[in-house]
């Protein structure tokens, strides 16, 4: 096969696009987290849904020691549980005043951007049970729209995990680092909350 | 060929040349852009214009309550400390306190490490690290919880506290996960291998871009009243007869029996010439209450000292 004639305009700036996108940081998490499969995170949260993320109000919480954030959610489809159509679910970490609390690792979320995340209620530093993201960025998946549809990425998908054993060799994220399609998440998640997958 | 495809392709080779000077390395380290939305951080290598997160002093007291874990949690978190004080190049100093002074998971101006259920690290949790930030990424403090329903090992079978608190301590100091391919696992890539126990050059590297980055330049080491001698902070000169001892991180004499009562001395001058005045609690006199954040008291000589914040 002939090779095709490609321009050097063309390529040049690919090429540059490329390399500076690797320079470039990206979000990760950075805590150590043992590898959730799917089937672990479906059982280990009572409420799965794909949600925008309308606004956020960070705060000190009751104890005074650590900011929390809370998110506001609009949910577009839930996949397991009964929530309402407007959430609002807490992190740990986020601004008030001139202090931060970062915590590495913890779930990545944009105002505008949609996510499939899983939720459950746990008690964080100085609060009574809250819906959070408890498998912090193993328990988000980014919406990213593509030509093809919508794709899921999970946010974990950078992380060194290991799996029950300490061997991180087959720890990768469900979808892998390239993700997988939307709807072949959702109906990976309904098969398996259909199959009462309940921890 | 035509002179502005010349001029593109110089350009073009020009700006990844550029790029590919810069040293290859794989480790990157923990960005904070946040103004309240993001709650992780970035993961950035070391000349990222937007800098990265690191502290404004050099030695860093850790508190440990292995309540929930056993004693030989803090010998593994001594070793865990240990490897980064090894690095050549590196003027930080980990240091563990005593355990009495253990804060809580959260902002009180205490590092800790602590064993608990909860804290937001759970089930798939092993380790979780929070860092407290002033203006500019500056860390003021840092935390780590470990997860208590892990059954936590120190004889390298999973999982080992001494690889983990390794991997979070080079979170406490800025540093993300690495991009490290290598068959000698990096402590920043996996905190759990048995050559995670000891730190590989590219973790090195990564607390040695932070110590470039961000030099300290440490003019007063010491709180007030306090002297540098080079190494630590002279605080007091005991008194006359008197023999001074440490407790619960608070500096003490016995007191001495004078018919104006246990603790009679007005004061006596340091170095600097201030003059303290001791308070008898009820059993002992009472120089000093401690402790005070990445700072540790002790006695050498008979005389009360401080280890430094930085060195100069």
């Amino acid at each position: 096969m002939k090779p095709k004639n490609v321009s050097i305009r063309s390529v040049g700036p690919l090429a540059l696009a490329l390399a500076l996108t690797a320079t470039l940081g990206s979000p990760a998490g950075a805590m150590t987290l043992i590898r959730a499969g799917l089937d672990d995170l479906v059982a280990a949260n009572s409420t799965i849904v794909i949600a925008k993320v309308e606004g956020a109000t960070s705060y000190w919480n009751a104890d005074a020691n650590l900011i929390l954030t809370d998110y506001r959610l609009t949910t577009t489809q839930v996949l397991k549980g009964r929530v309402e159509r407007e959430i609002t679910l807490t992190q740990m970490g986020g601004t008030a005043g001139e202090l931060t609390t970062l915590i590495p690792g913890g779930a990545n979320l944009l105002s505008d951007q949609r996510y499939v995340l899983f939720l459950r209620h746990e008690p964080l530093p100085g609060t009574e049970p809250v819906l959070t993201v408890a498998e912090h960025c193993q328990g988000a998946f980014d919406i990213e729209s593509r030509d093809s549809g919508d794709w899921a990425i999970s946010q974990a998908a950078d992380e060194s995990l290991v799996d029950d054993k300490g061997d991180p060799q087959g720890a990768e994220v469900p979808g892998g680092a390239q993700g997988l399609s939307l709807d072949e998440l959702v109906k990976s998640i309904t098969a398996l909350v259909d199959k009462g997958g309940d921890r | 060929m035509r002179w502005k495809t010349k001029a593109f392709l110089f350009g073009g080779a020009t700006a990844l040349t550029l790029i590919a000077s810069e040293p290859a390395h794989a480790f990157r380290m923990i960005q904070n852009s946040a103004t309240g939305w993001v709650t992780s951080g970035a993961r950035v290598p070391c000349h990222d214009s937007g800098g990265f997160t690191h502290w404004n002093l050099r030695n860093i007291v850790w508190r440990v309550n292995p309540a929930l874990e056993g004693a030989t949690a803090e010998g593994s978190v001594d070793y865990a400390i240990n490897q980064w004080n090894a690095v050549s190049g590196s003027d930080y100093r980990l240091t563990r306190g005593p355990a009495t002074g253990a804060g809580g998971f959260g902002w009180d101006t205490t590092n800790s490490m602590v064993w608990a259920g909860g804290n937001g690290c759970s089930l798939n949790c092993l380790a979780l690290t929070a860092l407290t930030l002033d203006a500019g990424q500056v860390i003021i403090e840092s935390d780590i919880t470990f997860n208590t329903l892990v059954s936590w090992s120190n004889d390298s079978s999973a999982y080992d506290i001494r690889a983990v608190a390794a991997h979070e301590l080079g979170h406490s100091l800025g540093i993300h996960h690495t991009n490290s391919l290598a068959v000698n696992r990096p402590t920043m890539k996996d905190g759990y291998f048995a050559n995670a126990l000891t730190l590989e050059n590219d973790d090195k590297d990564a607390l040695l871009c932070s110590v470039a980055k961000y030099p300290v330049n440490c003019t007063n080491p010491c709180p007030s009243g306090g002297v540098y001698d080079g190494a630590n902070c002279y605080m007091w000169t005991r008194p006359p007869g008197t023999t001074p001892f440490i407790w619960d991180e608070n500096m003490y004499h016995a007191a001495v029996v004078h018919p104006n009562g246990p603790c009679p001395y007005l004061a006596w001058n340091n170095l600097n010439g201030t003059n303290v005045q001791p308070q008898f609690d009820g059993a002992n006199c009472v120089l000093w209450l401690g402790p005070e954040p990445n700072q540790l008291p002790f006695i050498w000589s008979n005389n009360y000292y401080l280890s430094p914040i930085c060195r100069p």
